[in-house]
């Protein structure tokens, strides 16, 4: 039987300097022709697993699969891993062309096969009558795509991807962000993909690892994630969100009791919630309600409105509420539809499944 | 009443500037003034010349004591300066790659001591050293000699170039499949190119116009240029002497314009 299952970490552990560590106990399975992104702030521990899968960083415990034998004594240049690197690391004194050709020059194959399959890549970016330019002479968008081709030229099942369009404006980036993932898709290529933007990483993965301290925190679709956030890391990480401190009452079923101050929420519990313990209540500025729309609500409250901003279909809505302020409420511009005004007192609701407990940052339940 | 606008720092300005010339000519006129003399066609070493003509430059690649001389100098430099340039070259990488710390300043001193180490002492030293090793009086212990002073110089320059080096390129390059000569080859060593040429060229002048070693150690089929000149000096003292110098002078000149034609090119193949 064959496995559908790529590459593997199994327990893999990092330590630079002996001590502190990196990447702690990581298990993670990538399926073939998989999209996975690796995601988490700054310092998180995804270029190292990126480059202990690329073979540059020894790993400090465990171990690296790729189609199911272990790939830890392979020297980088044998592991037929595409790369593509934040920098594009072209090769600055070759032309496109001829850092496109550079990989298959590397493995000796024959200069007609050379000549097709350059010709081929440049096609696929769309810069064939670029291609005698040398990488000073192109825009980053540009020096981006060629830096994808010479990355899949030589065809590579795996293609990993370190913040490839970290340096690129906000327009280009969205439409680099559209072409990797249709070049992917039509090439069947497994890509793991590294990013500490989430709206990147929601746009464009299968699966994302959420990272934080070397862990993961949440494996899981992108709409998975952004609904059933497993923890408030994940749930402040991903999207916008209210979070709000508060200790366990009870515990029933699908459903919990929260003190919040002098308050009682009715929530849904997630992962590893008791009673009598502290948890971060999370709720998602647009499922929550205002004014007579709150009135059939799970959980209802009073709250004074200390912002309104209009952003064109909606309206942000800044609330003083539960004994906090910053509580912010994404309001649809429907038709009929009032805001409420600065410093009126209005109500506000929300449903129990909307409303999650979560095992909150740093402190563990367990 | 009208006061003349000066400003202080103009006058050490021009002070400064009026004593950089004067250092230049007195550097620079004793060269200027004898080198019509390599074209006279009378055979003294002074003027009025009687006429100009050839026949001193003829004279200097007909004649064996100084075509032989040329040879053993083109041989010398040519050779001591690529030796030079491949030890240099491995040495920047390998002390680029070492931790920052003590063993790396103390690595890079031992390379760059020979720029420190008066010349005298050097000869001596090799001359003694030589004698047990069977070198002595062999041009390959000039050579190997020249080779000691000219890497200091590609050692200096390479390191520079690699600070600017990104090693980000050697792990595409091994990401891509290449092995670890194959980047060096076709990415590093390209890419390092101007910095390696400027030390050879730098190699090269250093021991084309060497003598204090030469002199301890060269048997008599080994004069260099330098040498046959000061023995012309002393015994001919015709015309030939001062084109054998101009020679000299051109090649040290041309070496060095080399050097700096190949940094402005690689400042403007980066602004491209
Ligand atoms: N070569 C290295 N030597 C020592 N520490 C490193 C090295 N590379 C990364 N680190 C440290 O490891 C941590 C994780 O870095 P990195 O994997 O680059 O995170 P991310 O890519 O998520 O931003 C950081 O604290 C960083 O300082
Ligand atoms: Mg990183």
């Amino acid at each position: 039987m064959t496995s559908n299952i790529h590459v593997q970490f199994a327990g893999v552990s990092k330590s630079y300097d002996g001590r502190t560590l990196i990447v702690d106990d990581l298990n993670l399975e990538i399926e073939k022709g998989e999209f996975l992104t690796l995601l988490g702030p700054s310092g998180s521990g995804k270029s190292t697993c990126l480059m202990m899968l690329a073979g540059f960083e020894p790993l400090s415990g465990g171990d690296i699969l790729v189609d199911q034998v272990s790939v830890g004594y392979l020297e980088p240049q044998k592991r037929n891993i595409g790369m593509v690197f934040q920098s594009y690391a072209l090769f600055p004194h070759m032309s496109v062309a001829d850092n496109i050709a550079f990989p298959l020059k590397a493995r000796g194959r024959p200069k007609a096969e050379i000549r097709e399959k350059v010709a081929g890549a440049l096609g696929m970016i769309q810069m064939d009558h670029m291609k005698d330019r040398m990488p000073g002479q192109l825009s980053g968008g540009q020096q981006q795509r060629v830096a994808l081709a010479r990355a899949l030229v030589f065809e590579p099942s795996l293609v990993l991807m370190d913040e490839p369009l970290g340096a690129l404006d906000k327009q280009l980036r969205e439409e680099m962000q559209y072409e990797i993932m249709h070049i992917q898709k039509r090439l069947g290529v497994t890509v793991v993909y590294v990013t500490h933007d989430q709206t990147e990483a929601l746009t464009m993965s299968d699966r994302i690892a959420v990272f934080n301290g070397g862990r993961i925190q949440q494996l899981a679709r992108p709409e998975v994630l952004y609904q059933n956030p497993q923890n408030a890391f994940v749930a402040s990480f991903i999207g916008e969100n209210n979070s709000v401190p508060g200790t366990v009452l009870s515990l029933k079923g699908s459903e919990c009791r929260v003190r919040v101050g002098t308050d009682e929420i009715m929530a849904h519990p997630v992962g590893d919630i008791a009673e009598s313990k502290p948890v971060a209540l999370s709720l998602r500025p647009e499922r929550v309600v205002l004014g007579s729309r709150a009135q059939a609500a799970d959980n209802r409250f009073d709250a004074v409105v200390t912002e309104v901003i209009f952003h064109g279909d909606h309206q942000r809505v800044v609330l003083d509420v539960l004994g906090q302020s910053g509580f912010v409420v994404k309001v649809p511009n429907s038709a009929g539809f009032e805001p409420p005004e600065v410093g009126k007192a209005v109500s506000v609701g929300w449903t129990i499944k909307d409303c999650h407990a979560l095992a909150p940052i740093g402190g563990s339940t367990a | 009443m009208k006061y003349k606008q000066v400003n202080p720092m103009q006058k050490w300005q021009r002070l400064s500037g009026l004593l950089t010339l004067l250092v230049l000519i007195f550097l620079i006129l004793p060269i200027v003034i004898i080198m019509p003399l390599s074209l006279s066609s009378g055979s003294f070493l002074s003027y009025p010349m009687p006429g100009f003509s050839m026949r001193w430059y003829e004279e200097l690649l007909t004649n064996y004591k100084w075509t032989k001389a040329l040879q053993n100098s083109a041989i010398i430099g040519i050779s001591s300066a690529v030796l030079a340039m491949v030890i240099g070259l491995m040495a920047a990488i390998g002390i680029n790659a070492m931790k920052k710390g003590a063993a790396r300043a103390v690595v890079m001193g031992l390379f760059i001591a020979p720029l420190m180490t008066p010349l005298i002492i050097m000869a001596v030293s090799l001359f003694l050293f030589y004698s047990k090793l069977g070198l002595s009086g062999k041009m390959l212990g000039i050579i190997i000699a020249h080779a000691i002073l000219g890497t200091p110089f590609v050692v200096v320059s390479v390191f520079a170039g690699l600070q600017k080096f990104d090693m980000t390129l050697m792990r595409a390059a091994k990401s891509l499949g290449a092995s670890s000569w194959y980047a060096y080859r076709n990415v590093m060593f390209p890419i390092l190119k101007p910095a390696v040429v400027s030390g050879l060229l730098f190699a090269f002048v250093t021991s084309f116009d060497e003598i204090i070693i030469v002199l301890f150690l060269a048997g008599p089929d080994h004069i260099t240029l330098p040498i046959r000149l000061f023995e012309g000096i002393r015994d001919e003292l015709t015309p030939v002497v001062i084109s054998a110098a101009m020679v000299m002078v051109l090649i040290s000149v041309g070496s060095m314009g080399l050097i700096e034609w190949v940094r402005r090119r690689s400042e403007a193949a980066k602004e491209a």
